[in-house]
């Protein structure tokens, strides 16, 4: 039940509450040894997308409301739509090879989209291929996102978050150079603020 | 948004009717995704929520939807980790988290 594929997580929705609920009683009230289980109501959840994108259960239950965050039961992190990210930028675009040095002409990209955006903040992370070592890459791509965030910082923009993962998020899974050349990436998130 | 007193001083009662009905299997429903104040029927999604700041300075989702009010996490989408601030009070509440024209009372 609780290895069920993230697919079929999602696929289930509401209706595999129900069935579970009915499917727990049975097992557990024959082993004494184990905690009684009553169920003593049902609630029908709902879903809210925030404006990240993140999902929450929701539910009204007349006078009263209740809220949770909706989880990916294999990562243990908030279930959040792909929405496109603030900013995606090629390191090929940013970066020489190996180098967290801006190219020529970059650096006035960067302080453009950072002037324009007007976010409340920012985070800043980094990503690199699967070549070279863990902790090459690792390190390459923290130093890549410190890069993006002092430019952001140079224009006035707060960056609440800086932070390199290295090889270890890829966005394309194959082992060629179209899958490298799209893992090679630093990404901004904008966390706007409701008007 | 017109509201009559009337109907505004039916919400508990009809809140109260419709959360005591049981299911075909027999638990009782305690809770559903749909508003059960009288004077909306929209979904939550439809209308925009607040920000609220804790008292460790991270935010929240806060919309205050008439008869019950609801706030939750604001999670950074690629990380999975809180969205916190030291720019912003402890408490301080951003944007209006009113979404229907039911009066406010707080005692």
């Amino acid at each position: 039940m609780f290895r069920m594929k993230f697919g079929k997580v999602l696929a289930a929705g509401l209706t595999a509450a129900f069935a579970a609920s009915s499917a727990l009683v049975a097992p557990v009230a024959a082993q004494q040894s184990q905690d009684r289980i009553v169920v003593s109501g049902m609630v029908e959840w709902g879903i809210f997308v925030d404006r990240d994108g993140c999902m929450h259960w929701w539910a009204d239950g007349g006078l009263e409301g209740y809220m949770t965050t909706r989880f990916n039961p294999e990562t243990g992190r908030p279930l959040c739509l792909q929405k496109e990210s603030c900013l995606t930028e090629s390191t090929d675009t940013l970066f020489h090879t190996d180098s967290h040095h801006l190219k020529p002409g970059q650096r006035e990209v960067l302080e453009r989209f950072f002037r324009s955006e007007g976010a409340f903040s920012y985070a800043v992370y980094g990503h690199t291929d699967e070549r070279a070592s863990h902790a090459y890459n690792q390190a390459l791509s923290e130093r890549r996102a410190n890069t993006v965030a002092s430019v952001a910082r140079s224009v006035g923009a707060f960056v609440e978050v800086e932070e390199g993962f290295g090889e270890t998020r890829p966005i394309a899974t194959g082992h060629n150079e179209t899958a490298w050349q799209q893992n090679r990436r630093v990404e901004v998130v904008c966390y706007h603020m409701p008007r | 948004m017109r509201i009559s007193f009337f109907l505004l001083a039916m919400t508990p009662v009809l809140a109260a009717c419709e959360m005591g009905q049981t299911t075909a299997d027999g638990p009782r429903m305690l809770a559903r995704a749909t508003d059960s104040a009288v004077n909306n029927t929209d979904l939550l999604s439809d209308r925009p929520m607040a920000i609220a700041i804790d008292p460790d300075g991270c935010m929240h989702w806060f919309g205050d939807d008439g008869a019950e009010g609801y706030a939750n996490a604001r999670y950074d989408p690629v990380t999975g980790k809180p969205i916190c601030t030291d720019r912003i009070p402890p408490g301080a509440v951003i944007s209006n988290p009113q979404r229907t024209g039911l009066i406010d009372i707080l005692p």
